[in-house]
């Protein structure tokens, strides 16, 4: 390593302070505490840091090439279990009319989702909500259900917000549409259906993305580069992802609740 | 014009490199396993995790950082291949 200090004069006989493993990740991460010109002084200066550096960006560049991890194998198996003995009783409280059943939410929904619903979970310091007696007596099999399909909803959402503010060029954008339309007629019945279970903050959090679905599923299908980035930059990861992910915590966690047992009376004969 | 398909070798590799992933995000703690793909997949900052995990700032770094020590432990032999 070379005599040149990280956050030192060049004269000065102060000891070489190189960066730890854990700086050169906020390195990476562009959230060096300090200025992030010091490290990269340092690392011009010093080989085997520079060496350093290099493997960690290499091994992260891997990481980031194979993508989000896939769900595991049994996700889908493990989330109706967790859900069947909520579930079956009252197999018709998601089938109004011709409401979309959430199959999707429960496959190819679930299984974008379990990459992160599944590791994520469960949000560890969160305080669970503890329903008062009358609410979770009174519809407990709803409740959890649409808490269920919210939870994949948000996940889907998050993912193509993720993807809008990621991708580039129309034929990204085309398919986002697509997408953002499908997910707005799914997100209008969902809230409305929270809206009605008294849940006003997903509500609100549903009304937000409402929008932005819309906005986004009507976007002109010939945008100018700068249009396109503006309509990227403000439906993209920001504030909206931000609040999605809460609302996806708060549900986890609401989900979590131990929920009453289901009455025999209750189970269709 | 020139394909840019991957080769088979390629895509095998690409799978390969995908399971270590797996497999090294696996014996994370669940806090550690959401930090890391809040902060490296989805581009969360560790203050924004730490606001969505209910931690400290502190605290979600060394999530970060327990996190990628393991991943480097499971993806630095796959470097020279």
């Amino acid at each position: 390593m070379t005599d040149e200090p990280l956050n030192e004069a060049p004269r000065s006989r102060a000891p070489v302070v190189h960066p730890t493993d854990d700086d050169l990740v906020l390195h990476y991460y562009d959230e060096t505490d300090g200025s992030p010109g010091d490290v990269d002084r340092h690392l011009d200066g010093c080989d085997d840091c520079r060496a350093r550096y290099v493997t960690l960006q290499r091994v992260m560049a891997m990481a980031q090439a194979s993508a989000l991890p896939q769900p595991r194998a049994s996700f889908e198996e493990e989330l109706w279990q967790r859900l069947a003995p909520a579930v079956t009783p009252r197999r018709d409280w998601w089938r109004p009319g011709r409401q979309r059943i959430p199959r999707w939410a429960l496959g190819a929904g679930a299984a974008i989702a379990a990459g992160l619903l599944l590791s994520i979970a469960p949000w560890p310091t969160a305080a669970p909500r503890v329903p008062s007696a009358d609410s979770a007596e009174a519809q407990p099999t709803a409740d959890l259900l649409l808490l269920s399909v919210l939870d994949v909803h948000f996940e889907r959402v998050s993912r193509l917000l993720v993807e809008v503010g990621n991708g580039s060029g129309p034929a990204d954008l085309l398919r986002a549409r697509v997408d953002a339309e499908d997910l707005a007629t799914s997100n209008r019945l969902y809230h409305h259906a929270a809206a009605g279970a008294g849940e006003a903050v997903i509500a609100e959090v549903l009304d937000d993305l409402g929008r932005a679905l819309v906005e986004l599923s009507r976007a002109p299908a010939e945008l100018t580069p700068s249009g396109e980035a503006r309509l990227r930059n403000r439906l993209g990861p920001g504030t909206l992802l931000f609040k999605v992910r809460v609302a996806s915590a708060t549900i986890r966690q609401q989900s979590a609740a131990p929920q009453p047992a289901v009455s025999e009376s209750e189970t269709p004969s | 014009m020139t394909s840019v398909t991957p080769s088979p070798v390629r895509r095998l590799l690409s799978r390969e490199i995908q399971e270590h992933v797996q497999a090294a995000l696996e014996p994370l703690s669940p806090q550690e396993r959401a930090a890391f793909v809040l902060r490296h997949y989805e581009g969360l900052s560790t203050a924004e995790i730490g606001r969505l995990l209910g931690l400290s700032i502190g605290a979600s770094k060394h999530s970060v950082f327990r996190a990628v020590r393991k991943v480097r432990k499971a993806l630095e032999p796959l470097l020279d291949r």
